[in-house]
C-alpha cells in the first residue's frame, strides 16, 4: 500500500515538474499553449496526488497533518486546487501558475524526499479544534500562494515594455465590445502563435493586483482563524493559550504584516509595485512559519512538522 | 489617496479609516483641545501602522535575537499603545459607520422625504417591475423610464434606501460596512483578555500519587507562574487523585495518560471527572490540565540487621520539553537518613532482557509487566554501588538495604485561574463575527437617475477598483437588457 502511495507521489511530482516547464515556457516564450498545457498538466498531477493522500489516509487513520511527508504534500495539494479552481473560472489568471507550480513542486518534492513513516496521532490532537486549525492553515497558505502568484504576475507584467500599450487595450475591453478582440486573440492563441502584446485574457495589472489584494485579504482572515484556533488547542491541551513559541510568534508576525499590507491598501491607498513586494515579503514569512520552522527551530510544533 | 468613482458627483459616503476632524474644536477650551489632540493621535492609523510596525519587528527580535523582549517594558508600553490605539480606532469606526448607517438605511430624511418612501419606492419598483414584465410579455414598445431600471435593479437583488430628489439610491451587501468595526472591537477584545491573563493569571503544577490529595495553600506547588496580581477566587481548593489511566499504542508506547480525580472548594465536593490530553477538567474559571506522568518506585531501607528505617517513594521524573511529554522516568534523590544520593531510572518491563551488572536496561515498554530500576548510590562523588534491581529485590551497599518494593503511578496537574481567558474567548468570536462581516459582505451604493432622457447610474464602494468598474459597467449593461432602457455611467 505504501509503495503504491510513494508511486503516486512521485506520479505527481512528475506532472507537476512538467507542468512548472510548460507555465514557465509559456510565460517566457508567451505562448498561450503553453499556459494551457500547464494547466492539463497539474490538473492530472492533482489525480494520482489526490489518490496518494487518500491512501495515505486510509492507512494513517488520520488526515494527512503529521510530519513533514504530509504536511508538505497536503499543503502543495491544497494550494493547486485552489489555482485550478480559480484559473477554471477565471481563465486569464491561468499565467499565475507560472508562480503557483514551481512552489507547489518544491512542496511535494521535499515530502516526497522525506520520511514516509506512518506516525500514530497524539492524545493532545483528539480536538476538533485541531481540524479547524488546520483547515485554516491550509486555506491560509493556499489562498496567500494565489495571491501571491497574482502578485508576482503583476509585476512580471508591469515589467513587460508593452504592458502599458496592453493594459490600455484591455481596459478598452471591459466594455461589451471587448467579446470580438477576446475572441480574435484567443483564436490567435489557440493556433499556437504568440499573439501581439501579451497573452490575449491576461487581465490588466491593475486587475490583478486587485486580485491579489482579495486573495491577500481571505488569506489574513484565514491566518487569524487558524491562530485562534490554536490557541484555543493550546490552552485545553498546556494551560497557556499562547506563549511565545516560535511557531506561534512567526505566525503572528506573517500575520501582522498581512494586515500591515490590508492597512497600507485600505487607508493610503497603496497600489501595485510596493503593495506586491510586501505580498512577496509576508508570504515568505508564512511560508517559513508554516513550514519551515521545523529546520530552525526546536518547537511545540517539532514532532508534527519534523520530518 | 483614495478615489471613488463619480468624482465630486458622489458623496463621500465611503469614508475611510482616517481621522475625522470635528467642527467646532476652536470653540474648546485648552484642556479640550489638548484632549481632542490626544484622542486624534491614538485614533490614528498613522499609530497604527507604526505600531504594527514596532510589534511585528519586536516579535521577530524575540524569536531570533532577544528572547525575553516579551517580558520587557518597553515591549509591553508599545503593546499597551496598540491596543489604546485599537480602542480609538474602534470607537471612530463604529461612529462612522453608524454616521453611514442613518445616512442611508435610516434616521431623518433629507429633503423633506419620509421612511415610509422606501416602502413607496419598492413598491413602486415592484409595480413597475410587474408592469416591465406584462409589457416585454406582449412585445410592446418599453418606455424608457427611471422605474423600468429601478425595478431591474430591484430583481438583482439591490434594495432601494431612500429617495434624494431626483435620484433613487440603492444598496446591497451593506451589513459589511460594520465588520471592520467589528473586528477591531474584537481584536480589543482579545487585547484586554491578554492584558487580564499579563496581570491576574495564575498557573501552579503538583504532583500525586493514586489515592493521594493535594491542598492549596497547605501543600507545595512543584512549579508555580503568577501575574502581578493574581486572583485567588479558589484559595483553598483541593484535588484527589483517585486513578492513573493508561493508553498504550501497539507498540508499547505511552499514547494518553488519564487521571481520574475529585476537585473539592470549601470543604465539598464540586467536581468529578477526568483529565486526559485534549480535555481538562473545568470549574469556573480554575481548570485542571494534565501536566505530566511517571512511575513512582517504592523502596524500603533496611540496616545490617535487617531492620526497617524508612519506606519512601520517588516520583521520577517525565521530561517536559516544548509541550510534549518524553517519558523516561528518570530521576536524582537522597536517600533519606543516609549521607547519600541516587540516581534511578525506572523500567516499567524488562523482561526477555538480560540484566548485566552495571549496564542499563532498555526502555522497550511503557506497558507494566516485570520492573525494575537502574540504580546509582553516590558518597559525596564517589559511586558506591550501582545495578539494575528488579522487584523485590534488593541492593547493598555499605552496611544497608535498599529493597525495590513496588511501583505506584504519579500524575502531574496543572491548575489554572486564568480570567483573561473567557475575555480572549469572545473577542475572537467578535473577530470573526466581524471578518464574516468584512468579507462576506460588499457594501456597495448604486445611485439611479434620469436626465435629458436618459437613466444614469453611477455607483460607490470602499476602495473602489477596477473590478468594481467592471461590476458597475456590467450592472449598467444588464439594466438596459432588462428594462429596455439606454443607461449611462
Amino acid at each position: 500500500m505504501q509503495t503504491l502511495e510513494i508511486g503516486l507521489h512521485w506520479v505527481a511530482v512528475g506532472l507537476y515538474a512538467a507542468s512548472a516547464v510548460a507555465f514557465l515556457w509559456g510565460l517566457a516564450f508567451r505562448r498561450e499553449a503553453g499556459l494551457r498545457w500547464g494547466v492539463r498538466l497539474a490538473a492530472a498531477g492533482l489525480v494520482p496526488h489526490t489518490a496518494a493522500l487518500a491512501l495515505r489516509w486510509m492507512a494513517a487513520g488520520h488526515g494527512p497533518y503529521l510530519r513533514r511527508y504530509e504536511v508538505w504534500s497536503s499543503n502543495a495539494w491544497l494550494g493547486l486546487a485552489l489555482f485550478l479552481l480559480v484559473q477554471h473560472r477565471h481563465p486569464g489568471l491561468r499565467a499565475a501558475g507560472a508562480a503557483v507550480l514551481p512552489v507547489s513542486l518544491l512542496l511535494i518534492g521535499g515530502a516526497v524526499v522525506s520520511s514516509p513513516e506512518i506516525h500514530q496521532l497524539p492524545a493532545t490532537f483528539k480536538t476538533y479544534w485541531l481540524l479547524v486549525h488546520i483547515l485554516f492553515a491550509k486555506l491560509a497558505y493556499g489562498s496567500c500562494l494565489v495571491g501571491t502568484g497574482l502578485a508576482m504576475l503583476y509585476l512580471w507584467r508591469r515589467a513587460e515594455p508593452e504592458a502599458e500599450a496592453d493594459a490600455e487595450a484591455a481596459s478598452s475591453r471591459l466594455g461589451a465590445e471587448s467579446v470580438a478582440a477576446q475572441g480574435q486573440a484567443g483564436a490567435a492563441a489557440s493556433a499556437g502563435v504568440p499573439v501581439a502584446g501579451l497573452f490575449p485574457r491576461l487581465p490588466v495589472p491593475e486587475v490583478l493586483d486587485e486580485l491579489s489584494y482579495r486573495f491577500l485579504g481571505f488569506g489574513f482572515l484565514n491566518i487569524g482563524i487558524m491562530i485562534a484556533a490554536g490557541a484555543i488547542w493550546a490552552n485545553d491541551a498546556w494551560g497557556s493559550y499562547w506563549s511565545w513559541d516560535p511557531v506561534e510568534t512567526w505566525s503572528l508576525v506573517s500575520w501582522l504584516l498581512y494586515g500591515l499590507y490590508l492597512h497600507l491598501r485600505r487607508t493610503y491607498g497603496w497600489r501595485g509595485a510596493p503593495a506586491a513586494w510586501l505580498a512577496l515579503g509576508a508570504f515568505a514569512v508564512l511560508v517559513f512559519a508554516l513550514l519551515g520552522i521545523g529546520f530552525v527551530y526546536e518547537t511545540t510544533h517539532s514532532p508534527y512538522l519534523g520530518g | 489617496m483614495t478615489r471613488q468613482e463619480g468624482g465630486e458627483f458622489l458623496p463621500k459616503v465611503f469614508p475611510v479609516g482616517r481621522t475625522l476632524r470635528r467642527r467646532g474644536s476652536s470653540e474648546r477650551g485648552c484642556l479640550g483641545r489638548a484632549l481632542r489632540s490626544a484622542a486624534d493621535f491614538l485614533a490614528s492609523v498613522r499609530l497604527a501602522l507604526v505600531l504594527l510596525v514596532l510589534l511585528t519587528a519586536a516579535s521577530v527580535a524575540g524569536v531570533t535575537a532577544w528572547r525575553g523582549i516579551f517580558q520587557s517594558s518597553p515591549f509591553l508600553l508599545v503593546a499597551l499603545l496598540f491596543w489604546l490605539n485599537l480602542l480609538f480606532c474602534t470607537a471612530r469606526q463604529f461612529r462612522t459607520a453608524a454616521r453611514f448607517w442613518r445616512q442611508t438605511c435610516g434616521g431623518p430624511w433629507p429633503e423633506g422625504g419620509r421612511r415610509g418612501d422606501t416602502q413607496a419606492g419598492s413598491s413602486a419598483a415592484t409595480e413597475a417591475a410587474s408592469g416591465t414584465e406584462r409589457a416585454a410579455d406582449a412585445r410592446a414598445p418599453r418606455r424608457p423610464t427611471l422605474e423600468a431600471a429601478a425595478a431591474a435593479l430591484h430583481r438583482r437583488g439591490w434594495r432601494l434606501l431612500r429617495r434624494e430628489a431626483e435620484r433613487l439610491v440603492w444598496g446591497k451587501g451593506l451589513a459589511g460596512y460594520w465588520g471592520s468595526a467589528v473586528f477591531h472591537a474584537g481584536l480589543a477584545v482579545v487585547a484586554l483578555g491578554g492584558l487580564l491573563t499579563l496581570i491576574m493569571r495564575f498557573w501552579g503544577a503538583f504532583g500525586l500519587v493514586e489515592g493521594e490529595t493535594f491542598v492549596d495553600g497547605r501543600d507545595p506547588y512543584v512549579v508555580r507562574e503568577s501575574g502581578a496580581l493574581p486572583l485567588h477566587l479558589y484559595r483553598g481548593f483541593a484535588v484527589r487523585l483517585d486513578e492513573v489511566m493508561l493508553d498504550f499504542l501497539p507498540n508499547g508506547e505511552l499514547h494518553d495518560y488519564k487521571a481520574r480525580v475529585v476537585l473539592s472548594h470549601r470543604g465539598r465536593e464540586v467536581r468529578r471527572g477526568e483529565i486526559s490530553g485534549p480535555t481538562p477538567l473545568r470549574y469556573g474559571l480554575l481548570t485542571l490540565y494534565k501536566h505530566r506522568f511517571g512511575y513512582a518506585p517504592a523502596f524500603a531501607l533496611l540496616d545490617a540487621s535487617g531492620r526497617e528505617l524508612v519506606r519512601f517513594y520517588v516520583t521520577l521524573e517525565t521530561d517536559l520539553s516544548h509541550g510534549n511529554t518524553n517519558i523516561s522516568y528518570r530521576g536524582d534523590f537522597a536517600l533519606p537518613r543516609l549521607p547519600y544520593r541516587a540516581k534511578a531510572a525506572f523500567y516499567p518491563d524488562v523482561s526477555g532482557q538480560e540484566l548485566a551488572e552495571g549496564r542499563r536496561p532498555r526502555l522497550a515498554t511503557h506497558r507494566p509487566g516485570f520492573p525494575a530500576v537502574y540504580l546509582e548510590v553516590w558518597c559525596e562523588s564517589k559511586p558506591v554501588w550501582r545495578g539494575t534491581v528488579v522487584m523485590g529485590r534488593e541492593a547493598t551497599f555499605a552496611g544497608y538495604r535498599l529493597r525495590f518494593d513496588h511501583y505506584v503511578k504519579w500524575y502531574g496537574i496543572a491548575a489554572a485561574v486564568d480570567p483573561g481567558v473567557p475575555v480572549l474567548y469572545l473577542g475572537f468570536l467578535i473577530s470573526t463575527a466581524g471578518l464574516a462581516l468584512l468579507y462576506g459582505f460588499r457594501p456597495r451604493l448604486v445611485f439611479l437617475w434620469e436626465e435629458s432622457g436618459f437613466v444614469r447610474l453611477r455607483g460607490t464602494t470602499p476602495c473602489p477598483g477596477p473590478l468594481w468598474r467592471e461590476e458597475l459597467a456590467e450592472l449598467r449593461r444588464g439594466v438596459e437588457e432588462a428594462a429596455g432602457v439606454d443607461v449611462l455611467g
